[in-house]
C-alpha cells in the first residue's frame, strides 16, 4: 500500500516555486525550443555520432565500451578494475539500473556513493527516490538516526551537523580511492567531451583523485556539438534544482596524466526506445521536474510511483530499460493529468505516452466495464455513420422536445456551428448540469446543431484502449465534418479533441463569456483549472471568464484534485489525499467553477454539491437574469451544508 | 557569503588574497586561475592534473582570478583542453530536508576576483 511522505511533498513544493520563479526572472523557457531541436536532431544521428565521438576518445586515450546489456557493462567494468579495492562513486541513474554498485560488492570491493544523498540512501540500503534528490523522502531525524545508529555517533538531526559528518567520513575516502565511477549528463561529440554537472563537488573528486576512471552513460546522452551546450545545461541545472548554474559544470576529454580511464555506454533497451513511437521519451534528460509537480509523486514519493525511474516518465524508461511488470505498476499511478508536461525542458508528452504505453497492461474489470458502456454509446453514432445523426438545433432543443440522440432523417445543418455535449453529460450526478447546458443553447448558441452522442474517447485513450479511442476519433472526425465550430462544454475532451481536430475546437464556456456580460457576485469565486487545461490554448480559459466573471485568488487554483476520470476507483487514497490539498484557505461561503465534469464530482466530494458549479452552469443562470437568487441560493445551500457537518 | 565577486586592480591583487588569507585564518585557503569568466555567473577552470584538480576542490576557501571576460562558456569549450570544470559557487548541498549546506565536499567559500 502507497504510503504518504509529507518531506516529499514539502521538498517538491519548496523546489517547484523555485523553480517557476527562476524561469521567470531568466526567462529560460525561451532556451526549450532550440534545446528540444538539438537533442532531436542529435539521437536521429546517434549511430554516426557515437562513432566519430568514439573515435575521438580513442584518440585521447580514453578506452569507449559500447554494451549492449547491462550485464556485457557490469562484466567491462569488473574486468578493468583490476586490483581497486575501493571505489568511489558519484550518482548515476545508469548505473543504478546496472546495479552496478551490488555487482561491484558482491565481488568484494568496497564501493562508497559520494553524492550526499545517495551516500544516505546507500547505507539505509534503499533505492533513491528521486531523479536528483535521492533522500528526498527522508528528514533529518531520519539521517542522524541511520548516522549515530550506523557510526556510533550522537548527532543532533540537523543538516549542518550530519552533512559535516559526512565531509569528514568521505574525504578520507576520496583521499584513499583506487578508481572513481561518475555518471554523464551529456557526451558532445564535437569535439569529444564529457558534460557532468553537480553541486557537491563529489563528481569532481571521484573522477580525478583515483587512477582510474569509469564514466557510464547511456546511448541516448549523445549530442551533436558543444554549440548550443550551456543553454541545454542551463535547462538541465534550472530544471533539476532551480539553479541556473550548477556549482560546477564538469568536463572530461582525456585522462589525467596519473589516469586511465574508460567510458561505457549503455543500451539496455535505449535504441528501441529511440525507434520506437514512444521515441520522443527518450529526449528525457532526467531532470526530474516533472516528478516535483506531479500531483501523485509529491504525496507518494519515488518508492510507490518508481523503481529506478520514477513519476510517468519513469514507467516508459522502464517498460524499455527495466521489467514490464514494474512499468505497468508504475504506470498505473500516472493521473494522466498532464500536470507535469508544462514543466518538461524536453517538451516531452508524458501523459500521452503513459497512455499509449498502457495499451499492454490489462485494464482491471471495474475500468474496462464503464469504458465499455461508454463504447456501446459509441456505437450508435458509428453505426449510423451519418454527417448528422444525433443532432438538433438548440432552438429547438431549448423549446422543449429535448436534445435528439436517436434520429438521422433531420435535414442538413443552416448553421455551421455545433454543440457536442459528451458522454460526461449523461452520467446522472451532472442531470442539473446537463438542464442548464440546454437552458444556455438558446441564448448563447441559438444557430447551433446540438451532437448528443456519447463519448468523445479520451477516456480509452487515457486508459490505453487505444483501438476504441481511434475508431471513436474517426466517427467524431466524420460527425465533426460539415461543422465550422464545434463548442464543447467538458475541458477534457476539448484539449483531447483539439490536439486532432484543430481549433473548430472551442471551449464552450470561453464562447460564452464573449457574450455574457459582467456578472456581479457578493460571495467568492474561484477558479479550479483542469489538468488538462494546463497546455494548449485552454491555458488561457480563466483570463477568458475573467472578463465576466470576478474571480477571486485562489493560491490552490492550479493544483490538480486528484480525480483523473476513474482514478479515485483505482487508487481513492492517493486520490482523496491529493483533494486534501485542495482545501487550505478556503472559508464557507464561496464558489468554485470548472470546466471539467470530472472535477467538479471530485471536488464536489469536499466541498458539497453546492459550492461547486460548472463554467456553463455559472453563466446561464447569470445570463437569465438569476445571478442574485443564483449566489443567494447557492450561499444559502453552503451555509446549510455547513451546519449539517 | 559563500560566493562573493570582487573587482580588483591587478597592482592590489596580492593585498587581496593576503586579506582573504587573514579573514579566513586557520582555514585552508587556494587560489586558481581561471582560463575565462562570466561576470557574476562563474569562472571555466582547466584541468591538467590531479593537484590542480586538488587544489580546486580539497580546500576550505578557494579564490579564483578572472581575467578573461566571457558572455558564455562556450568559447572556452572550443580551446583545448584535457578536463576543466565550470565553477559558479562553493561546493554545496540541498540532500537534507532541501536545507542549503555549504562546503559538503569541496570549499565552503568561493570567491571571484575580477581582475582590472
Ligand atoms: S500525467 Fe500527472 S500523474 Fe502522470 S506523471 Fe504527469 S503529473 Fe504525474
Ligand atoms: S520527462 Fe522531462 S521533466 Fe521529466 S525528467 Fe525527463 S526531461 Fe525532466
Amino acid at each position: 500500500m502507497s504510503k504518504f511522505n509529507e518531506n516529499v511533498f514539502n521538498a517538491t513544493n519548496l523546489t517547484v516555486r523555485k523553480r517557476e520563479k527562476l524561469f521567470r526572472e531568466r526567462n529560460l523557457d525561451s532556451l526549450r525550443e532550440r534545446a528540444v531541436a538539438k537533442r532531436t536532431t542529435s539521437l536521429e544521428n546517434a549511430q554516426s555520432l557515437w562513432e566519430t565521438t568514439a573515435e575521438q576518445f580513442r584518440a585521447n586515450g580514453i578506452t569507449v565500451f559500447f554494451a549492449d546489456t547491462v550485464s556485457s557493462a557490469n562484466r567491462f567494468i569488473s574486468d578493468n578494475m583490476g586490483e581497486s579495492k575501493l571505489i568511489v562513486k558519484g550518482k548515476s541513474l545508469t548505473t543504478e539500473e546496472m546495479e552496478l554498485r551490488q555487482v561491484l560488492e558482491r565481488a568484494g570491493r568496497e564501493v562508497v556513493e559520494t553524492d550526499l544523498g545517495e551516500w544516505i540512501i546507500q547505507q539505509r540500503n534503499e533505492l533513491p527516490s528521486h531523479f536528483t534528490a535521492p533522500a528526498i523522502h527522508l528528514s533529518a531525524g531520519d539521517v542522524a538516526e541511520m548516522i549515530n545508529h550506523k557510526f556510533g555517533e550522537n548527532l543532533p538531526p540537523e543538516a549542518h551537523a550530519l552533512t559535516a559528518f559526512a565531509r569528514r567520513h568521505l574525504r578520507e575516502k576520496f583521499k584513499c580511492a583506487d578508481a572513481g565511477i561518475i555518471g554523464a549528463n551529456a557526451i558532445c561529440a564535437d569535439p569529444a567531451t564529457v558534460l557532468a554537472v553537480s553541486n557537491e563537488g563529489n563528481v569532481s573528486l571521484s573522477a580525478r583523485l583515483p587512477e582510474k576512471l569509469f564514466i557510464v552513460t547511456g546511448w541516448d546522452r549523445i549530442y551533436d556539438s558543444i554549440e548550443g551546450m550551456e543553454g541545454v545545461q542551463r535547462l538541465l541545472s534550472g530544471s533539476a534544482t532551480a539553479q541556473e548554474y550548477t556549482s560546477y559544470v564538469d568536463f572530461f576529454r582525456k585522462p589525467l596524466p596519473h589516469q586511465q580511464a574508460f567510458l561505457v555506454v549503455l543500451d539496455n533497451g535505449r535504441k528501441a526506445l529511440m525507434a520506437s513511437e514512444f521515441s520522443e521519451g527518450a529526449r528525457c534528460i532526467r531532470c526530474g521536474a516533472c516528478l516535483n509537480i506531479c500531483p501523485v509523486y509529491e504525496e507518494v514519493g519515488g518508492h510507490t510511483f518508481g523503481k529506478v525511474y520514477h513519476g510517468g516518465i519513469g514507467a516508459l524508461l522502464t517498460a524499455f530499460t527495466g521489467k514490464g511488470r514494474d512499468a505497468s505498476s508504475i504506470a498505473s499511478y500516472c493521473l494522466r493529468c498532464k500536470t507535469c508536461e508544462p514543466s518538461c525542458p524536453m517538451g516531452i508528452p508524458i501523459a500521452d505516452l503513459v497512455a499509449q504505453l498502457s495499451e499492454s497492461y490489462p485494464l482491471p474489470f471495474y475500468l474496462s466495464l464503464p469504458l465499455k458502456i461508454l463504447g456501446r454509446n459509441m456505437g450508435v453514432v458509428s453505426g449510423r455513420g451519418q454527417q448528422n445523426s444525433g443532432s438538433k438545433s438548440a432552438s429547438e432543443s431549448a423549446s422543449g422536445s429535448g436534445v435528439c440522440s436517436d434520429s438521422n432523417s433531420n435535414p442538413a445543418p443552416a448553421s455551421r456551428e455545433a454543440v457536442f455535449i459528451g458522454c460526461a453529460f449523461r452520467n446522472p450526478l451532472m442531470k442539473k448540469e446537463r438542464k442548464e447546458i440546454e437552458s444556455a443553447l438558446s441564448r448563447f448558441f441559438p444557430n447551433a446543431e446540438i451532437l448528443d452522442s456519447g463519448c468523445c474517447g479520451m477516456p480509452h485513450f487515457y486508459k490505453g484502449q487505444l483501438s476504441a479511442a481511434n475508431d471513436r476519433l474517426e466517427s467524431i472526425r466524420k460527425m465533426f465534418n460539415p461543422y465550422d465550430r464545434i463548442f464543447l462544454p467538458c475541458s477534457s475532451g476539448f484539449a483531447y479533441l483539439r490536439e486532432y481536430l484543430g481549433d473548430k475546437i472551442q471551449l464552450m464556456s470561453v464562447a460564452m463569456a464573449e457574450t455574457a456580460g459582467k456578472i456581479d457576485s457578493d460571495i467568492p469565486v474561484f477558479y479550479h483549472q483542469p489538468c488538462h487545461l494546463k497546455t494548449g490554448p485552454g491555458t488561457s480559459e480563466k483570463a477568458d471568464l475573467n472578463q465576466v466573471i470576478p474571480f477571486s485568488e485562489w493560491e490552490n487554483e492550479n493544483r490538480c484534485c486528484g480525480s483523473g476520470g476513474t482514478y479515485f476507483l483505482q487508487h481513492p487514497r492517493i486520490s482523496r489525499k491529493i483533494l486534501s490539498r485542495k482545501e487550505t484557505g478556503m472559508d464557507g461561503k464561496f464558489t468554485i467553477v470548472t470546466s471539467c465534469p470530472s472535477c467538479l464530482l471530485q471536488l464536489r466530494r469536499v466541498f458539497g454539491k453546492a459550492r461547486v458549479v460548472h463554467s456553463v452552469s455559472f453563466m446561464s443562470e447569470s445570463a437569465h437574469g438569476k445571478e442574485r437568487r443564483f449566489f443567494t441560493a447557492y450561499q444559502a445551500a453552503a451555509g446549510e451544508e455547513q451546519k449539517g457537518t | 557569503m559563500a560566493t562573493e565577486w570582487h573587482q580588483v586592480p591587478q597592482h592590489q591583487l596580492d593585498n587581496f588574497v593576503e586579506n582573504v588569507k587573514s579573514r579566513f585564518s586557520g582555514q585552508s585557503v587556494s587560489v586558481v586561475e581561471s582560463a575565462e569568466f562570466i561576470p557574476d555567473t562563474g569562472a571555466f577552470v582547466p584541468i591538467e592534473s590531479k593537484s590542480d584538480a586538488e587544489i580546486l576542490f580539497l580546500c576550505e576557501v578557494v579564490v579564483i582570478l578572472c581575467r578573461n571576460r566571457q558572455e558564455s562558456y562556450e568559447e572556452a569549450l572550443r580551446g583545448g583542453f584535457t578536463q576543466a570544470c565550470f565553477v559558479s559557487a562553493e561546493s554545496k548541498t540541498a540532500d537534507i530536508e532541501k536545507k542549503l549546506i555549504s562546503g559538503v565536499h569541496g570549499p565552503k567559500e568561493c570567491i571571484f576576483v575580477e581582475i582590472q
